[in-house]
Order: C-alpha cells, then structure tokens, then sequence
C-alpha cells in the first residue's frame, strides 16, 4: 500500500514531531510511506481569509504533486477537509476536476485512514496519562469523523480519556480569526482548557496542530493547566 | 469602535458575561431536551429546509400568490422596497386613521426598518409590548438577541431600570418584574388607535398570517385596536397552510426549548378589523437572484444559531453593531446591503460550523460565511500579505528560504502572529 504524507504547513513549521510520529506509525503498519517534499501549502489559510484565486493556484499545485499516489495521509483534519470539501469550489482549471474528484475520495486524515482503510484493531502504544480529546471543528463537523480518533485513544495501553464540558466546542484558533480577535480567541480557548482542567485531565490531544498551538498559546498564562499533544505522538508514543 | 474594540469592552464587563453564560446554556440546554424528544428530528429539518426553499427559490410567484390570496379575505396588501418606502407607507396608514398612538408586538424586520423611531419623530406614541423589547426600548437599547431581545440584562439590572423609568420600588423578583411591566402595559392595549406586528410565516394558498408568541401581547396588539398593521420581509411567505405544522415543531424548539408557543395565532380574515400587510423588500429580491446566499432567505429567525454561537456566547449581540447580531446576521447585514455594511461580520467567527449543525432549516450558515469573505473589499495591507504568502508557498525553494528566515527572528515577533517556529522543521528532519 503506497501512501504519500500531506505534511501541512503548519505542521511541517511548528509541529514536525507529529508529522514524524505519523511517518513511524504508518511503517510500523507496513505502508509504504513517500513524502514529496515540493509539497508546502494546501491554500487553506487564502482560502479562509477570502482569496479562492489564490487558493486555486496552491490548489493546483496540491493536485498536480499528489493525484499520482494511492492514498494521501495528512496529520490533520482541517487540512484533510480543505481539500475534501472545499477544492472542488475553487477557480481551477476544468482538466483538473477529475483528480480533484479523485483526491475527494483517496485523502484521509490520519486516525480515519487508521480506521477506515487499515481496520486497526491493536495500537502498539501506551499512554499512562488522563487525556481530553479536543475534537478539531474540521474533523468532528466538515469531516465528522471525530468518533475514529476517540476510539483509537480507547485503545492505547493505560491512557484513561476524560470526559468534560463543552467538548464539541471551538477552541477558538480558527486560523486568521485568532489573529483579527485575539481576545474572543484566547477566551474561547481559555474556557475550553479550563473544562479539560476541572475534569481532571494532564494532556489534551488534537489531530490539528493549528488547535493545539492555539491551546499551547493559552495555557503559557498557566502552566498547571493540561498539556497539548498531538494524537500521532500518542498512537506512535512507544515507536 | 470596530468588533474587536467592543468584543474587548463586552469581555471586560462580568456582569454582561454572567448573563450570556447563563442565558445561552439554558437556552440550549432547553433545546436539547425538547430535540430529543422528536425522533424524527434530522427528517423534519430536512422538510422544513424543503419547505422553506421552495418558498424562496419562486420568490416572485409566491408573492403574487399570497397577496392575491390575502386581498380576497380583505387585507390591504402593500409592497416596500426599502425600509423608508416602508415607514411611509405605515405612517400614511396611520395618518388616514388619525391613529396616534401604536401597541407594537415584537419584530425583528420593524427594527430594521427603523419603524418606531421614524414614527416617534412623526409624532406617534409607539409602546413596545414584548416584555424584552419593552425592557430595551426604555433603556434605549438595539435588541441584542433575535428571540431574546434583553438576553443581555440581569434581573438587577431590568429591576433597576424599571425602578427609574416606572417609578416602582426595586425587585429582583421575576415574577414581580413581570407584574410590574404587565400592570403598565396592559392600560395601554386598551386606549391604542392602531396595533402592530411583524409576521413568523405567510401562507401563499390561504393568505393567512402567522404569529407566535409566549406572552399574549401580540394577540392583544392585534385584535384590540380596530387598525392592524403588520411589516413582513418578502422571504416570509411559505407555500402552503399545510406547511405550517412542520414549521411550528421547528421554530419554537429552536428557539426557546419549547415543543410550542403558549400563543399561536393564525389570522385569514378581517373579521371588522382594519388589516394592512406591508411586504419588504430591502436587499431581498436582489439576494432572491443570487444562487449560493438566497439559503439564507430560508432563515426562520430563531436564534438558535446565536445560542450556540462560541463568538455570540462571550461577546453578546452588540457587539455585532448589527440589527440581526450572530451568525445569521454576519451574513444577513452585509448580504441585504449589497457588502456596503457589516463586511467585517463575516471574518468574526472562527467557522467552527455549530451554527450550521444546529440550524433548524439547515442552512450552510458557516459555508455562508466563508463565501462573502471572498466578496467583500479587502483591505490593502491583506491583499498583499495574500498574494505574498501565495507566492512564496508556490515555490518550494522560496518555501524554505523564508521559513530560514522565521526561523531567526526573535520568538517574539512570530509569536505574536500566533505560532511558534520549531528548532528544525519536519523537512529537515525526515529522511
């Protein structure tokens, strides 16, 4: 099985430990793992900010570097969305539209692909933590696979997942939004880790890195409050 | 003052964020509770979204349909295009009656029409009769909910304010509150030459006219004085009287957890009462013709989207500066003005989709959202930081280059742009 990893931006920059746990797990399971390393933005962030021209033209860049493999990969679910749901309403060019149709349906965010190509019953990892699971927006309400990345942590050795308020709600990165109202953004996810908190939990987990540095961002005012890792380090935590 | 400074003044006042605490969690606890119950829940969104759009997908001809309809059970039927057309045409109603004093229900397409101020200045003594919007009128507020208009007052502080504009001694007490404001209210209904509502649904085969309510005051408003005159967007009008139950187990769940409003009037004939109905355009045949925002059109003004709303919940409507604040008005305003207001509205929220889930017409409203960011006018200093990034991210050695560079500024510059820069990125480090 031939998988081509969709390392975003973001998390190539900030994150790279997630992308390289994903690569480590994707092995472990014996998939043959490529990176095309021309590969840099999805055009989420022009997109999102109101510019589909420009977005088109990283969208076109995206489909030319990954329609040739199997399966595409990415450690995050608003990434994996961009290009599931919205490059089909992009400007491109109409000799495209086959293999954005084609990428639709061969592009996964990790813990679906885990679960939806692979059937992974046994994770190879142990977490003796209590994790909050923050459900990224992307995944759990464009995607709404969220269910998938619960079920894996289920199954790591030792890691009990708590339960808290609020849950499903934003944690307010929302890209460009946390940048044009930063104080909504950080009470957004100010409440958010205070719930994690009082449930008693010591990490929170996400499978989108824009989340987890936007929750990083918030607990630097209090250090006590839980730890944000990306779901890739846990799965791969015994790699 | 742009959102971010009043989101900043709304986060600043505790007392201001007890109240949508408290408000907006009941409310959608309420909601669930009452969802629940309704097993066919997903299927009735998808009829009422049915429903809703062929209404507004053949706009023009429902609207023919229901004033031929209305004017055959002996309403007057008149047609606005824009909120000054509309104001006229009430003010010369109320003239040719020698109507000078008004009961008003509440209704969100009067507010943003202006009514109540245009015809004060006329001379005109208009009383709210909604609780909440008789609440925001004396303290001379915009309504800062949909549903709720005074979701943004305590009991302190409506206590407060009836004390000072009522003259009554000070209650914390809700059901003295509402005695208070009942017992002011009620002497009004009866010496009021004319009354006024807006409308929660048209029906296009019957020409009947739709209210709910909770408080009876729309009713009383509408049936006391021997002049009716009721203000309805053109977008109101739904195909058939026999859509209106899927409609009624919709709306009300949606909006305040009720399976139904304690009132439900259906209004079809005269009967002895002077009846006027002015439809308003105002932006909406323009929106009608646009394929992608007429959903919006559909929109049933529930403010369920507000409850849910994680921007609504810490910032409050005033913030949106906005008639209809939330959600649906960061689209509603600027999509009605042509993108000549509110172009702001649509960047402030973090399209983390819960409007969408939770709308009971099923409208795309964070899909919405996403499509007017890209037709309003953008300001310089964003396009160029736009094509900038566009540029270096279509290179992969341009990529790099500048991501050197991140890499040796201070921490402190690309941390306040929102990220932090690992030592080595994972280019570097994968083999």
């Amino acid at each position: 099985m031939d998988v081509a990893l969709f390392i975003p931006c973001l998390v190539d920059q900030c994150a790279p430990q997630a992308g390289l746990a994903t690569a480590r797990l994707l092995k472990h399971l014996d998939v043959t793992v490529h990176y095309p390393r021309e590969q840099t933005c999805c055009g989420q962030p022009m997109y999102n900010s109101g510019f589909p021209k420009e977005a088109a033209a990283l969208a076109e860049r995206f489909v030319q570097l990954f329609s040739r493999y199997e399966y595409v990969v990415s450690p995050s679910g608003s990434c994996t969305g961009m290009v599931r749901h919205f490059y089909r309403a992009l400007p491109m060019p109409a000799s495209l539209q086959q293999d954005v149709a084609a990428l639709e349906k061969k592009t996964y965010e990790l813990t679906e692909f885990l679960v939806e190509v692979l059937h992974l019953q046994n994770i190879p990892a142990e977490f003796p933590h209590r994790v909050a699971y923050h459900p990224s927006c992307h995944q759990n309400r464009e995607l709404r696979t969220a269910q998938h990345s619960v079920d894996l942590l289920k199954k790591v050795k030792d890691l009990s997942l708590v339960n808290y308020e609020i849950s499903e709600a934003c944690c307010g990165f929302g890209g460009t939004f946390s940048v044009l109202f930063p104080e909504v953004s950080k009470a957004m996810g100010g409440d958010k880790l205070k719930a994690m908190a009082a449930a008693g939990a010591e990490y929170v987990t996400s499978t989108d890195t824009g989340c987890l540095m936007q929750l990083k961002r918030v607990r630097e005012r209090n250090l006590s409050m839980p730890k944000p890792i990306h779901v890739a380090e846990i799965l791969a935590s015994n790699l | 003052m742009n959102f971010r400074d009043r989101s900043i003044r709304a986060l600043n006042r505790p007392a201001l964020q007890a109240n949508l605490h408290k408000a907006t969690a009941t409310a959608l606890h309420k909601r669930e509770v009452v969802v629940h119950e309704r097993a066919d829940f997903e299927e009735l969104r998808e009829r009422g979204r049915k429903i809703r759009m062929e209404g507004v997908e053949n706009l023009p001809a429902m609207v023919d349909r229901y004033t031929a309809a209305a004017r055959r059970h002996g309403f007057q039927v008149h047609f606005a295009k824009d909120s000054e057309a509309a104001c006229e045409i009430a003010w010369s109603i109320l003239q040719k009656a020698g109507a000078r004093s008004v009961v008003k229900g509440k209704s969100m397409v009067t507010e943003e029409i202006e009514l109540r101020p245009f015809l004060e200045r006329h001379g005109v003594d208009v009383l709210e009769t909604d609780l909440g919007e008789y609440l925001v009128q004396i303290a001379g507020e915009m309504p800062s909910h949909i549903t709720a208009p005074a979701l943004h007052m305590s009991r302190a502080e409506i206590g407060r304010l009836l004390s000072r504009v009522l003259g009554v001694p000070y209650s914390d007490d809700p059901p003295t509150l509402v005695a208070i404001a009942r017992e002011h209210l009620r002497k009004k209904f009866f010496a009021a030459d004319a009354g006024m509502s807006g409308a929660n649904f048209l029906c296009a085969d019957t020409g009947t006219l739709v209210l709910l309510e909770n408080e009876g005051n729309i009713r009383l408003s509408i049936t006391l004085p021997k002049l009716h005159i009721a203000v309805a967007g053109i977008e109101k009008i739904v195909p058939r009287f026999s859509d209106i139950p899927t409609l009624l187990a919709l709306l009300p769940r949606s909006a305040t957890g009720q399976k139904i409003t304690t009132y439900v009037s259906c209004l079809t004939r005269t009967d002895g009462t002077e009846r006027h109905i002015i439809l308003l355009d105002n932006g909406r045949g323009r929106i009608q013709k646009d394929p992608e925002l007429r959903e919006i059109l559909s929109c049933i003004k529930c403010g369920a989207c507000l409850n849910v709303c994680p921007v609504y919940q810490r910032v409050g409507g005033h913030t949106y500066n906005s008639i209809y604040p939330g959600p649906i008005g960061s689209i509603w305003t600027p999509a009605m003005s042509g993108m000549q207001s509110g172009t702001e509205l649509p960047f402030a929220s973090s399209l983390c989709g819960s409007c969408t889930d939770i709308c009971p017409v099923k409208i795309p409203i964070h899909h919405l959202l996403l499509s007017l960011r890209s037709r309003g006018p953008h300001p310089l200093w964003k396009r160029a930081l736009t094509r900038i990034a566009t540029w270096v991210m279509a290179s992969p050695g341009r990529y790099a280059a500048v991501s050197h560079i991140l890499r040796r500024l201070p921490r402190s510059l690309t941390g306040r742009a929102g990220f932090s820069m690992a030592p080595r990125s994972f280019r570097d480090l994968y083999r």
